[in-house]
């Protein structure tokens, strides 16, 4: 019973395990899973034994890209609360968006991937970061550039001198 | 950035400043945050000897009538933009979600956004309604409006700065027919409703208020 009060053991962790659409298990830790919505949404209904997603839409290499993504969150979220309740001077919320910046920086059907994905599963930080992303692209580019880059035909009868 | 601090929440009086040879009259900062009035639902009142409130004509040209909202129309909008046939606003992206990415661009990008094809010039021609839904989803970016006087030409010019971006942006001339003296113009703004009016001034060869 001692035991029970000695901090340094834990309880083991609750976890969840998430397929992939082409057949993978990742299993992660509760409040990692429950950075998304969709999981989120009924998950105290389901019972402990049978927490097991089947996500048909997000492919194994997609979902560690978002493992990784909420588990950062997750993590940095707390290290951010225990380090306002310290009362300590911390940077770690310039430092997690350091973390998205780079972690979203990959080419565009990798970005499509996660778009995808955290629109499907609900994790609105990460749709709006992607959206974000997508829309920082577009940004300052030449109109023959975006075509380019977002494989768009040019199907305009509009000629781009015609002024206003 | 001065400006943003000066005149913070100031809707109604105007300030004046003495700029080299030019006047410059701060007219307010109109839109801040989600209350925020975008350059496409602002209303020029023309101004030209007006004398009653109730002789002022709204000028069709500059005029986008402001929408009333409700869910049923948000939603409503968000298919009327979307809707139109062709291939995929972004290809490898469903509709809604590239709509959304679109959505986000900054206003400055829309020009050469709108000639990459025929349906991003379609969804970024239909300003009515394309800005209300940027409104709704509050990505709008505080706009400083400022009317600029040349003495020696007489000429006003509205100029637009953009606080995020702090890039300055013209936008269409006041429909003034004879040359006119600012000093005596009063500006009201309503930034709920993305509304300047502005009212009276002189006629600077006769120098007479209006």
């Amino acid at each position: 019973m001692k035991d029970s009060f000695n901090p340094s053991i834990e309880p083991p962790k609750k976890t969840v395990t998430l397929v992939s659409s082409d057949g993978y298990d990742f299993e992660v830790e509760e409040e990692v899973a429950l950075e998304s919505q969709v999981i989120k949404d009924g998950f105290e209904d389901k019972a402990v034994d049978d927490r097991e997603y089947l996500l048909f839409n997000v492919h194994s290499d997609t979902l560690e890209l978002i493992i990784k993504y909420c588990e950062k969150h997750v993590s940095s979220r707390k290290s951010i609360s225990a380090a306002a309740a310290s009362s300590s001077s911390s940077n770690g919320e310039e430092a997690l968006k350091e973390w998205d910046e780079h972690f979203i920086s990959v080419d565009t059907n990798t970005l499509y991937d996660i778009l995808m994905a955290a629109d499907y599963l609900n994790i609105k930080s990460l749709l709006d970061l992607a959206i974000q992303k997508v829309a920082d692209t577009i940004h300052g580019r030449s109109p023959e550039q975006i075509r380019k880059k977002f494989n768009i035909e040019n199907d305009s009868i509009i000629d781009p001198w015609a002024s206003e | 950035m001065v400006f943003v601090e000066l005149f913070y929440g100031c809707s109604v009086e105007l300030g004046l400043f003495s700029k080299g040879r030019k006047f410059i009259f701060v007219l307010n900062l109109s839109s801040i945050g989600k209350e925020s009035s975008s350059l496409l639902l602002l209303d020029w009142a023309p101004v030209q000897k007006v004398r009653r409130f109730k002789d002022v004509r709204l000028s069709p040209k500059f005029r986008v009538a402001s929408i009333q909202s409700s869910s049923i129309l948000q939603l409503s909008t968000e298919c009327q933009l979307i809707a139109g046939g062709g291939g995929p606003l972004i290809p490898g992206l469903p509709d809604d979600v590239a709509l959304d990415c679109l959505l986000r661009l900054p206003v400055e990008s829309h020009p050469s956004c709108r000639v990459v094809c025929k349906r991003w010039h379609l969804l970024l021609g239909t300003k009515e309604r394309f800005f209300s839904r940027r409104k709704e989803l509050g990505y709008q970016d505080p706009w400083l409006f400022i009317c600029t006087y040349q003495k020696c030409t007489s000429k006003i010019q509205w100029q637009v700065l953009d606080l995020t971006n702090l890039s300055w942006h013209t936008i269409p001339l006041m429909p003034c027919k004879e040359r006119i003296c600012p000093h005596g113009f009063r500006c009201i703004s309503t930034p709920r409703e993305g509304t300047i009016f502005v009212f009276c001034g002189m006629v600077s060869d006769l120098d007479t208020p209006l």
